[in-house]
């Protein structure tokens, strides 16, 4: 018998586990964390239970049917306009009051409705008991408690759900047909609210009113006055020390071994009797470029990641962006940017997409526009590998890298610094304007889940990244070594070229191949350094990857100096998007002009910067 | 009793939601963030720079800019606790 697919909507306030439900549920891996404005998207999954489907979409989280910001009117309109057999509405035990304003007013607008009280576990450990059966009875549609990070209640949700899935569809047509957008006066609001609180009154009793002490006091070291600031710059400093120190180990051990396997398929080859070039394109085209990103990529990226997820989960991000909004509100820009650029941290593209949280249309299109300025995990490989190549020296260690660890940290602060004069400069020109209404929610510290931050950072987000960096790289370096080695005139294509491209990238301190690395590095921005080390060792005479040292070497032998090392670590913290922000931003902002302004903008601010230092530094 | 603006609340004082002013769409979001008269209001700490506040409602914290919390005008009381039975009167 054909099975008709249940569709079911997840909604609830932002930051009550509708994410993670679904990745429970459906057994995807959405991004979750712990903050306000996650999931900006609607997510889709399926999943059956006894043979029906059920196909289960994560809307975003919102406050109210009134939207505010834009990701909140995506779930209005999903909720009121499109067609769904069930919405569940997701509510955080340990915040009750709240989430049932959001549930009455969805159960005043939809037909079949299920409440989800989650973050049970979160809400026992405060001492918060809720009385579900009474809670059943008074509000009038079905109860169910779950703690979703630990699968708790899942089966009786499941069960509720099989349960649908047997009875007949009586009303599978428009959930309200007659009235497409429900306005809410203000009575009504008032009147959902009382409700809201002599429901919470009536079913949760407290252990200890005062449950969030410890919340507090936390509070007050990371959000403090003469604190605040010390910390942020701490846990930076730290995050990328533990990154560097831990992955300069296992990136030796990996290009030793990769070393040990090329010697080997130089033999495959030549007991193959391959042809000469073939070989040349195999092995030194492609082989040790590939190798090259996964030794020098993957180590960092494995612990940089966990660590940032970290952060994310235990709830650090939107405190970062309660202590920045001063200086981004003089900035005439929103604190929520400081949201937007901690992901531009992971990548550009989600973080422009992240943007959506930010509800003044001219404050978002600051956070767009200035999100390329902060490095994305493109970027790290090679502001660490270029750090530790040339800025440590002989330093060797701890102290090695420790001083690396600050570097970059003082990189990344330039770069924050760079993203408020940038949005100060587009609200005094063409973004004019004031600041605009402006709330945060600070949701309480949750224990992270260290096992499930290990699991969906390596392999959601590292292995992603590398395989992106991967299937970008193969093309160029085939690219790359064409151009290096086709015969044109007396030179080849990629020396001419680079030739070209000389004297521009001579006066912002650089040379031409640098340039030319940022030019094709476009669609994925790991593949700079690659390119370079490709460029130099095919005009030159080739040398062996034996280390990593060697890559300094073959770099000085191409007249580089500590000041061509900055200039290249700043021009790849400011030059333009990747082709992925860039499409992002073209949808997001649906408008060719902004399009190219985020591609000049931060463009300019490298190419001034690097004519700064090259006029400052002596080389 | 007086009413006063919020941004005046000083650190760690609860007072009462009595009055909530600004646009239409300013007022709505207010309200569907949990800020409704009758609704008590702990002032629970101050950002490195003074502004904005985190304020504690309805069991959550909202941090609100001085400029946007002078929306909303509130009633002090003495101690927390005391006047969550004042806002049960719906039913």
């Amino acid at each position: 018998m054909e099975k008709v697919k249940r569709i079911v909507a997840l909604a609830g306030n932002p930051n009550v586990g509708k994410s993670t439900l679904f990745n429970k549920l459906t057994g995807m891996h959405q991004h979750t964390g712990n903050w306000c404005g996650k999931t900006v998207t609607l997510a889709k999954g399926s999943f059956s239970v006894k043979g029906t489907q059920y196909e289960l979409i994560d809307l975003p989280g919102t406050y109210s049917l009134l939207p505010h910001s834009a990701e909140e009117k995506v779930t209005r309109d999903f909720l009121l306009k499109e067609q769904h057999d069930l919405v569940i509405v997701v509510c955080d035990a340990t915040c009750l009051e709240r989430s049932l304003l959001l549930a009455l007013q969805i159960k005043a607008a939809c037909a079949n409705v299920l409440l989800c009280i989650n973050l049970m576990d979160e809400a026992a450990k405060k001492g918060i008991h809720i009385d579900l059966q009474r809670l059943e009875k008074e509000i009038g549609i079905p109860v169910i408690g779950t703690a979703a990070r630990r699968r708790h209640g899942l089966s009786s949700l499941k069960k509720y759900l099989c349960h649908l899935g047997e009875a007949p569809l009586p009303k599978l047509t428009k959930p309200c047909p007659a009235k497409p957008s429900p306005e809410f006066s203000e009575e009504d609001t008032l009147l959902f609210s009382e409700l809201a609180a002599c429901l919470s009154q009536e079913v949760i009793s407290y252990d200890n009113m005062n449950y969030q002490k410890k919340d507090r006091a936390l509070d007050r070291i990371l959000t403090g006055k003469y604190t605040a600031y010390p910390f942020m710059v701490l846990l930076l400093a730290l995050v990328f020390w533990l990154t560097i120190m831990g992955a300069n180990y296992p990136s030796a051990l990996l290009s030793g071994f990769f070393h040990f396997v090329e010697g080997k398929l130089y033999c495959l080859f030549a007991r193959l009797q391959a042809p000469a070039w073939l070989t040349d394109l195999m092995l030194a085209g492609i082989y040790r470029v590939l190798t090259w990103i996964v030794s020098v990529m993957l180590p960092p990226m494995a612990i940089f990641f966990p660590l940032f997820t970290l952060l994310e989960d235990v709830g650090y991000l939107p405190r970062i962006a309660y202590n920045l909004d001063c200086p981004l509100k003089k900035c005439h820009a929103c604190g929520k940017q400081a949201l937007t650029m901690a992901m531009g941290f992971g990548c550009n593209a989600v973080g422009v997409t992240g943007c959506r949280i930010i509800a003044s249309p001219r404050e978002r299109l600051i956070a767009i526009l200035t999100n390329s300025l902060v490095p994305c995990n493109g970027r790290f490989p090679t502001l660490i590998t270029l750090i530790t190549l040339f800025f440590i020296g002989s330093e060797a260690g701890l102290t090695g890298s420790l001083h690396a660890a600050l570097l970059l940290t003082g990189f990344i602060l330039f770069g924050i610094c760079m993203t408020l004069a940038a949005s100060r400069l587009l609200s005094a020109t063409a973004l004019k304007g004031v600041p605009s209404f402006f709330l945060l929610e600070l949701p309480p510290y949750r224990r992270p889940k260290i096992g499930s931050i290990l699991v969906r950072s390596v392999l959601d987000r590292t292995v992603f990244v590398l395989g992106r960096a991967v299937t970008v790289a193969l093309p160029a370096g085939v690219l790359i070594w064409l151009m290096a080695n086709i015969p044109l005139g007396s030179s080849t294509p990629l020396a001419l070229t680079a030739n070209a491209l000389d004297p521009l990238g001579r006066m912002l301190g650089m040379d031409g191949v640098i340039l030319l690395a940022f030019l094709l590095g476009m669609p994925a921005n790991e593949i700079v350094l690659p390119i370079i080390l490709m460029t130099y060792s095919a005009q030159g005479s080739l040398t062996e990857i034996e280390n990593l040292s060697f890559f300094k070497e073959l770099l000085i032998e191409n007249g580089w100096s500590i000041r061509t090392a900055l200039c290249t670590c700043l021009f790849s913290l400011m030059h333009w998007p990747c082709t992925t922000t860039l499409l992002t931003i073209k949808k997001e902002t649906g408008s060719l002009k902004w399009t190219l302004i985020a591609f000049f903008l931060p463009t300019a601010c490298g190419i001034l910067v690097c004519m700064l230092v090259k006029a400052l530094v002596p080389a | 009793m007086k009413t006063f603006p919020l941004s005046r609340l000083p650190y760690q004082a609860t007072a009462i939601i009595t009055e909530i002013s600004g646009t239409e769409h300013i007022r709505q979001y207010l309200h569907s963030m949990g800020f409704l008269p009758g609704v008590p209001i702990v002032c629970i700490g101050t950002s490195p720079h003074g502004d904005p506040k985190a304020y504690l409602v309805r069991g959550c914290v909202i941090a609100l800019r001085m400029a946007d919390s002078q929306n909303i005008l509130v009633q002090e009381v003495e101690a927390l606790g005391k006047s969550k039975k004042n806002c049960c009167t719906g039913r």
